[in-house]
């Protein structure tokens, strides 16, 4: 009988969308602000806002991810936009990182997804300020050969802007609608690659499998961690998974899984692949993967007493 | 195949699958699944999303008949779609899954 195929089929026709069509507002956002950048933004005036200061540039990036909520989807086209214009990579990269939490959306998000534990709200925005501001710091003094794939679009960035880039005679708007269309697509693949991955695992691996690994203990931060890099959600749809399982995991692995999300996952590290080497990526990976392990276990011991 | 045809081949390829996308998730809307594919604090976005989706698909269209009639000349920046018929298919073929299973 067809039947028990025909829903795994439908399960992830449903997963599928609900991945994507959560993403395009966001993609399409990120595309459209990195191509006006593109047109408006001239790289003496990222040199000027910069700090030069390390902390202050920290602070700098953390003020940026307040001001711009993006989902990690938009993100990355923005900052490599942002970077080949100038922007020191340390402050890109906390950007990168803390840009997808710590924004009035995701803040919104967590508050009514956790109306009984509001302290959960408070812990992921401070773990994900800490991991940035830990990576920032790593990535400032040690991060010394540039890490950027080397494209034309790194290469071109640096044409000065009495250079104006259009396409047709003078109409600097349809540019940025031909730059976004081409920018969709180069995100684009990435982010529906990943979508089909981590759908076809909602729908293959049986839900009480999933939940098999119980309370408490390293297990349960891996495991977060491993479903969190599978399911690449973004960070709005991290924090309604999250307390779907509020029940069965301890807060402190829910933490893990919502900050580690958003930071780490299949689709995010396809699309950092696509603009950073892989050298670079795997040394964030690792960072990330600590201090987040570390900082949700402390913050377990701490405010729940665990 | 002269660059300029070849570009128009992939804006009209790339209006299409746009458009589609902006179809898909009106046909969502239509047959009140939305709710059941994203939060309902999201469905505004979506919504304009596939108006933005729409504008960017008939623009393509444009660019597509803006190459071939001449008006617009190649342009040497980042953006070229690659050469290679085996990526190219590969990658609209991705494109395409997700809008092959709504209408399907």
């Amino acid at each position: 009988m067809l039947v028990p195929d025909f829903t795994v089929l439908q399960d992830f026709k449903t997963m599928l969308f609900s991945i994507l069509l959560d993403a395009i507002p966001f993609i399409l956002l990120g595309v459209i602000m990195s191509s006006l950048m593109q047109m408006f933004i001239s790289e003496a005036w990222i040199r000027k806002m910069t700090p030069k200061n390390p902390l202050l540039g920290i602070l700098f990036a953390f003020l940026l991810s307040l001001l711009f909520p993006v989902c990690e989807c938009g993100m990355i086209p923005v900052v490599r936009r942002l970077i080949a214009k100038g922007m020191p990579l340390y402050i890109g990269v906390v950007f990168i990182l803390v840009g997808p939490i710590v924004n009035p959306v995701v803040f919104a998000a967590t508050y009514t997804a956790f109306r009984s534990q509001p302290e959960m709200v408070y812990s992921r925005m401070g773990l994900a300020l800490f991991v940035g501001l830990c990576i920032g710091l790593y990535v400032y003094y040690f991060v010394r050969k540039n890490p950027m794939k080397n494209s034309a679009a790194t290469l071109y960035a640096t044409t000065s802007p009495e250079v104006s880039h259009t396409h047709v005679q003078g109409n600097k708007w349809l540019s940025v609608m031909e730059h976004a269309g081409s920018e969709f697509f180069d995100m684009g693949k990435y982010l529906i690659f990943g979508a089909v991955v981590t759908a076809s695992i909602q729908a293959l691996v049986p839900r009480d499998e999933l939940l098999a690994i119980g309370q408490g203990g390293a297990s349960s931060h891996v495991f977060m961690m491993g479903l969190a890099f599978v399911l690449s959600l973004c960070s709005t749809s991290d924090t309604f998974v999250a307390s779907s399982f509020a029940g069965t995991f301890s807060a402190g692995s829910l933490l893990t899984f919502m900050v580690f999300g958003p930071m780490l996952d299949f689709k995010s590290t396809l699309m950092l692949l696509s603009v950073f080497r892989w050298r670079f990526v795997l040394i964030l990976a690792l960072l990330i993967i600590l201090i987040v392990f570390v900082g949700a276990n402390v913050i377990e011991r701490h405010v729940w007493g665990m | 195949m002269q660059e300029s045809k070849r570009l128009a081949l992939h804006y009209v390829v790339r209006g299409l699958i746009l458009s589609g996308y902006s179809l898909a998730i009106i046909f969502a809307v239509q047959t009140n699944s939305l709710s059941l594919l994203t939060e309902p604090n999201m469905s505004v976005y979506v919504k304009i999303s596939a108006i933005g989706l729409l504008m960017m698909g008939m623009y393509q269209g444009c660019m597509a008949f803006q190459s071939v009639t001449g008006v617009r000349e190649a342009c040497d920046c980042e953006h070229i779609p690659s050469n290679s018929w085996v990526k190219n298919v590969l990658i609209y073929t991705l494109f395409l899954l997700p809008l092959v299973m709504v209408f399907v």
